[in-house]
Parts: C-alpha cells; sequence; structure tokens
C-alpha cells in the first residue's frame, strides 16, 4: 500500500526538492529579464516648446491674457515638455502664482521649466514667492529665496492652516502676528471658500476638490495678500434657480456676472434649499463693505468681478474653477 | 447667576466649518458637545447661559449657524433667546448675527422664483 500523504510530505522537506524549485524559480526570473531587454521600445524623447507667460502675468490685472495662457498650457503641457519664457514679464502677482500651481497641480501635464524675467522688480518677486517649487528653473536660484509665499492645500476645512496662513502673513507684513477685524474677516473668508469647496467645487463627483490657499505679507505696503484658489465647477453650477430663470439666463438676459451680483447679495439660493445655508459669499461681501476686505477680486467661470469697485466682466477666456483675491491692511 | 460657556476657552480658539465631516471644530461638534448640555442645564436650573464668543480668531457663518441655528431648530427659538445671553467684544455685530440665526432657524424653505 502507497502512502501518498507520508511520501510527498518526505519528498517536498528534501533539501534536493527545495533546490529544485529555487533553481526554476531563478530561470524564470532571468529569462522573463532577458525577454524585457531584448523587446523593450526605444525610450521616446519627448519634444520641449517655449511658451511665452504674458507680460502682465496677474488674473486680477490681466485675466483675459493670463487665462488664455493657462489654456494654452494646458492643451500644449499633456502633450510636451514646457518651457516658459518668462523674459519679458514686467508684473507678476500672487494670485498668478497660486492660480498656476493649483493649476500644475490639478491638471496632468509634463515637465514645466521657466527663466527668470529682465524686469529687476518682477525677478525678485518670482524668486521670492516660491514659484520654482513648482517649475523647474533653468538657472541656478540664489539660496534663501525660495518659499515667502506661504501656501497650502487640502480637500478639507482646516481652520488651524487657515490661522497658520494669517500668522505668517501678518508676521511678514507687520513684523508680528496680530488679531485685528480685518484678520477676522480673512479668517472667516478662508473657512468659508474651504467651506464651499467641499460641499459644492466638485459638482456632481463625490470626491471633493482640493483648494489652494496662499498669503503674502508685504512688508513696504503694509498689507497681507491671499489668494484662494480651487478647479471645481465654479461658483454658478452650485446654485439653485427656478427653470424658467435658468433659460432666461440660456437666452442671453442676465448673464453669470449678474448672477453673481446676486449671489453676494444673498438673493440666490443655496443648491441645498434649505434656507439657512448659502451665506456664506454674502458674509465675505459684507465684510469687504465694511472695509475689513480690501481690493476682493472674484474670478469664476466667465465672469471678473472686482467686487469693491463693484465692477463685473464677462470674460472671453473663461476660467474652470473659483479664485478669490483679497489684501487685509491691518 | 449664569452658567458662562467660552468658545475660545471650553472649544477651540479657531472654529471651523459646519458639520463634522467637513472638518475639525465645526458648529455640530461644538453644538452636541458643549452648548446643548450647558443649555439643558440651564434650562433645568432656570438660569441664564453666557455664551462668550471672544478669544477665537474669527468665525465662519456656517459655524455660528449651525451651532445656534442648529440648537433653535432642536427646541423652541423663544426659549433659545431667552436663556442664552451672548457677549463679545472682538466684534460686537456678531452678537446680532447669531440671534438672527436663531430666529431664523425654522423658517420654512424658500420658494422658487
Amino acid at each position: 500500500v502507497i502512502r501518498y500523504d507520508v511520501d510527498m510530505k518526505r519528498l517536498i522537506t528534501l533539501r534536493r526538492w527545495k533546490m529544485h524549485l529555487k533553481r526554476r524559480q531563478e530561470d524564470e526570473l532571468s529569462r522573463g529579464s532577458r525577454h524585457k531587454a531584448r523587446y523593450q521600445p526605444a525610450k521616446r524623447v519627448r519634444k520641449t516648446v517655449h511658451l511665452e507667460v504674458p507680460t502682465t502675468f496677474s488674473m486680477t490685472h490681466n485675466p483675459e491674457e493670463t487665462l488664455w495662457f493657462l489654456q494654452v498650457l494646458k492643451v500644449q503641457g499633456k502633450e510636451y515638455n514646457v518651457s516658459l519664457d518668462l523674459t519679458d514679464v514686467t508684473l507678476i502677482t500672487a494670485d498668478a502664482i497660486a492660480v498656476l500651481t493649483a493649476f500644475l497641480s490639478a491638471t496632468w501635464i509634463n515637465t514645466v521649466q521657466g527663466n527668470l524675467p529682465n524686469d529687476p522688480v518682477a525677478r525678485q518677486v518670482l524668486l521670492q514667492s516660491g514659484f520654482f517649487e513648482h517649475v523647474k528653473s533653468e538657472t541656478a536660484i540664489p539660496p534663501g529665496q525660495l518659499g515667502k509665499i506661504k501656501e497650502r492645500q487640502s480637500k478639507i476645512v482646516q481652520p488651524t492652516t487657515a490661522w497658520n496662513l494669517i500668522e505668517c502673513g501678518t508676521a511678514q507684513a507687520f513684523g508680528a502676528t496680530k488679531r485685528s477685524l480685518s484678520t477676522r474677516a480673512a479668517y472667516t473668508t478662508l473657512i468659508e471658500l474651504m467651506n464651499n469647496t467641499h460641499n459644492h467645487a466638485a459638482g456632481d463627483d463625490l470626491e471633493s476638490q482640493t483648494w489652494w490657499a496662499t498669503s503674502y505679507g508685504d512688508p513696504e505696503k503694509k498689507r497681507v495678500c491671499y489668494t484662494f484658489v480651487d478647479m471645481g465647477v465654479g461658483i454658478f453650477r452650485s446654485v439653485k434657480m427656478h427653470p424658467i430663470q435658468r433659460t432666461f439666463r440660456k437666452l442671453g438676459f442676465g448673464g453669470n456676472a449678474q448672477l453673481l451680483r446676486e449671489i453676494l447679495l444673498g438673493l440666490v439660493e443655496s443648491s441645498t434649499g434649505l434656507p439657512y445655508r448659502g451665506k456664506g459669499l454674502p458674509a465675505i461681501f459684507r465684510k469687504s463693505q465694511a472695509g475689513n476686505l480690501k481690493s476682493l477680486f472674484i474670478v469664476a467661470n466667465d465672469v471678473f468681478a472686482n467686487v469693491s469697485t463693484g465692477d463685473y466682466l464677462t470674460l472671453k477666456n473663461k476660467f474652470r474653477g473659483t479664485l478669490l483675491y483679497w489684501e487685509c491692511e491691518e | 447667576m449664569a452658567i458662562t460657556l467660552s468658545i475660545a476657552r471650553d472649544f477651540s480658539e479657531t472654529p471651523g466649518p459646519r458639520s463634522r465631516n467637513e472638518g475639525k471644530f465645526s458648529g455640530d461638534q461644538f453644538r452636541e458637545e458643549h452648548l446643548e448640555p450647558a443649555f439643558l442645564e440651564a434650562r433645568a436650573s432656570r438660569q441664564a447661559l453666557e455664551v462668550d464668543l471672544d478669544g477665537t480668531v474669527g468665525y465662519a457663518t456656517s459655524f455660528l449657524e449651525a451651532a445656534f441655528g442648529g440648537l433653535a431648530r432642536d427646541y423652541e427659538p423663544g426659549e433659545v433667546l431667552e436663556t442664552i445671553k451672548l457677549k463679545c467684544e472682538d466684534e460686537p455685530s456678531l452678537i446680532e448675527e447669531v440671534r438672527q440665526y436663531i430666529r431664523d432657524a425654522n423658517k420654512s424653505p424658500r420658494k422658487n422664483r
């Protein structure tokens, strides 16, 4: 009688059997790597395209050209490596750097590199901004120049991060961290915007969108500049409208610029349909009207609004997302 | 005599969003863990509940609405207004804002225009 169980047990515990298994495994591995080496396709060298950055690279000062540049960057960056030509840039603002950072993180883009502007002020701003933490520099950057603009990103509301941005900004601008009605307004604004991005920016998607926020303290002008960006669906798809109202707007009566005014005045219902929701943007508007937030700009979809001066314009080049920029002087 | 509750001291100097799933230090969390127990204690002992809004770095409207408006949705707005006394020297306009949230808490949804 053959006792299979006992014999098999003896067999698999034998040293000879183990050696056989090891040799077979090694052989298979080496055969696989030989095959790979023989049939690996030739490495494709990606072409590099040169893109000229607008001379005024700013969402608040030159939104059309800046948005056009971002659209070109998106298209070219998907196919090629991109080299940004910043030589002729004369003005670069914190909001443009924030939006470019968000754009590079949110969009699938190949390697992006850039040079330095000839203009000494723009060059200094760029060096101090942390821009080259996101764009490869074509020239060596002097040490200790990076990261003056504090940048944070997340998908949820981060109260301590919001306060950290305000502390950094006020310390840079005024020499010490401070608390005032302006810092309270900045805190309210940051939390409201983080909340909106978490709840509405993703539209119908289940996953929340990421937000980017920056603060930059300007010691010469004694002010702190804040930028908040998300690359979500924008403000206008996250409000509730009557179908007749929607049809009217599609026919060209009352565009998004008018709608933004109404949202800020608290006249438009929140997408949740609950009367006690949707108070964030009206609260930001009130803080701006009270003078606690200076130079408030909103860019969303096809609308550019200088809220502080009351100018609401329709853009030719659309921005997929929402950007808010404001300054605090206390 | 009144029961006192300080948001900065008893909860957080950096109050956050509306609900817990949106981030830390939410209005819902404050209401459930601090405001509601203190409100019930004050109600049971027929005392006033003094809520001190000072000492924080600021407030989002959603935090205040979830905390105080939320309490008024669970109890009677009139009773909440009567029991809670608000103190805020950092930003006095917040007192009226919060009282408005309490008054509006049970408003029915607006009809679409």
